[in-house]
């Protein structure tokens, strides 16, 4: 067929792909310089990053929550009641800093949280027809 | 009994007068009546403990109150043209608008909600919850808000576009501000479409059940709100992701829109029940528990003060607070 190219038997003979075999350099020297060299970068981050400022909230494992609006009433001149919306909170990761302003309110730690479990509806034991029913919105009733 | 049968709008809000349902069931017990209507695009149920009173004193009563929630319920919908959130909605862009003062109460104790739920209930995310039921493009993030009381009603600043879905918020004002009215009685129960609010009285106790979103007229569980202890005021709610939900291209899309995202909650809680100090804030906490998740949502729930929380996880699970077992029937 025009156009079509045929493999040249020899590139594919295994005399020329086989790699040749020398003589290689000792590795040991150039592992130590590498292995010298990633603990020093180590020691230099380490370096700069315990000289940051602490921010509320740093130094605990505790995660801490900050109030990007504040949710308080205050007076305007007017005397009038004005009320912020409080809308957005952001978790912190642990050594991120809240933004300029923002109230930041130390998480509770967690703690084991206890529930109920069953399986079998309890309203098998009901004494008395109930007076309302609780649904979500637009459910059958 | 008449009541105006005032036409229905989308979703079956009624605009206007509630509409009286047939076979409301009335006066189920000796010392007792009730009323049962629709409006807020579904089913209200107003009874009442009236030991000794003039059965047409209470039936006025509570033709009186349903008659406030229909009015109430004019206001606050976004399903009509006519309502005064539409008027608000209509221009998103808006920096100030004047409301009046049901609609003004109601966005005041949205920003309490959002307090309580540590801003996880978010009145302002009209353009997300749209888009994931029409499958357009989630929006950017809304723009603050803020609100000023005036004498009669407030104003409402915007810093950039933002439409309201009062939804829930609104739904659980009306249900306590509904049950305040009805204070001359010894117990009350408020249900509006499913959000509950009670005042259990010394003798009455209420049973509330909670609907199996799975099985038609199948209930998970049964919680008895008990009498026998000072009249107190207690709010029972559910809130899931099961029954608006919708499917799109690019997979399913429900209408909980988690406000640190924008978008849909990803979360394994399929409903959440909860039993707290008012229907609002039982509704609040319910909605915040199926955004943020069993884990988170039960903490969150814990450090608002719920009474009670019965789950049911994406696994078919039922879990509750320990807390529970004591509303439990």
């Amino acid at each position: 067929m025009a156009g079509q190219v045929t493999p040249d038997p020899a590139a594919l003979s295994p005399e020329v792909r086989a790699p040749r075999a020398h003589k290689r350099p000792d590795p040991r020297p150039s592992r130590l310089m590498v292995g010298a060299g990633a603990l020093a970068a180590l020691s230099v981050i380490g370096a700069v990053l315990g000289r940051m400022p602490v921010t509320a909230g740093q130094g605990s494992a505790t995660p801490v929550m900050a109030d990007t609006a504040s949710g308080a009433a205050s007076a305007d001149a007017a005397g009038t009641s004005r009320v912020q919306r409080p809308v957005r909170y952001v978790r912190l990761k642990p050594g991120q800093k809240a933004p300029p302003g923002a109230k930041v309110i130390r998480e509770k730690a967690p703690t084991p949280r206890v529930v109920v479990h069953w399986v079998t509806p309890v309203t098998q034991t009901v004494p008395r027809t109930p007076v309302a029913r609780t649904v979500q919105s637009g459910a059958p009733r | 009994m008449t009541l105006a049968q005032d036409s229905i709008t989308r979703a079956g809000t009624v605009a206007g007068h509630p509409q009286a349902l047939p076979a409301s069931g009335r006066s189920r017990a000796s010392g007792e009546r009730d009323l049962v209507f629709a409006a807020m695009g579904g089913r209200v149920h107003l009874h009442v403990t009236c030991p000794g009173s003039r059965v047409g004193a209470v039936d006025r009563d509570l033709r009186m109150v349903a008659g406030r929630i229909g009015a109430w319920a004019g206001r606050l919908t976004r399903f009509s043209p006519d309502s005064d959130l539409s008027a608000l909605n209509r221009d998103p862009s808006r920096p100030v608008t004047v409301v009046r003062p049901t609609l003004y109460a109601v966005m005041e104790r949205s920003l309490e909600v959002a307090e309580l739920t540590e801003g996880i209930v978010d009145v302002g995310l009209l353009e997300a919850r749209l888009a994931a039921e029409t499958g357009a493009e989630l929006p950017a993030e809304g723009a603050p808000w803020g609100l000023d009381r005036r004498r009669r009603g407030g104003l409402v600043h915007r810093d950039g576009p933002v439409r309201f879905d009062l939804d829930g918020v609104g739904k659980g004002w009306i249900a306590d501000r509904a049950l305040a009215l009805l204070s001359a009685y010894p117990a009350a129960l408020v249900d509006a479409d499913g959000d509950v609010a009670v005042r259990t009285g010394a003798e009455r106790p209420w049973t509330i059940a909670i609907a199996d979103p799975r099985r038609d007229g199948v209930d998970i569980a049964t919680l008895d709100l008990a009498g026998g202890r000072p009249p107190h005021r207690l709010g029972v709610a559910t809130s899931g992701t099961s029954v608006h939900r919708w499917q799109h291209v690019d997979g399913s899309r429900h209408h909980l829109i988690d406000p640190r995202t924008g978008r849909p909650a990803v979360t394994d809680v399929v409903q959440a029940t909860v039993v707290a100090g008012t229907a609002l804030a039982a509704e609040s906490l319910a909605k915040s528990i199926v955004i943020s998740g069993s884990w988170d949502g039960l903490e969150l729930a814990e450090r608002a003060g719920a009474r009670a929380a019965v789950l049911l996880l994406e696994d078919g699970e039922v879990i509750a607070t320990p807390q529970s077992l004591d509303w439990l029937a």
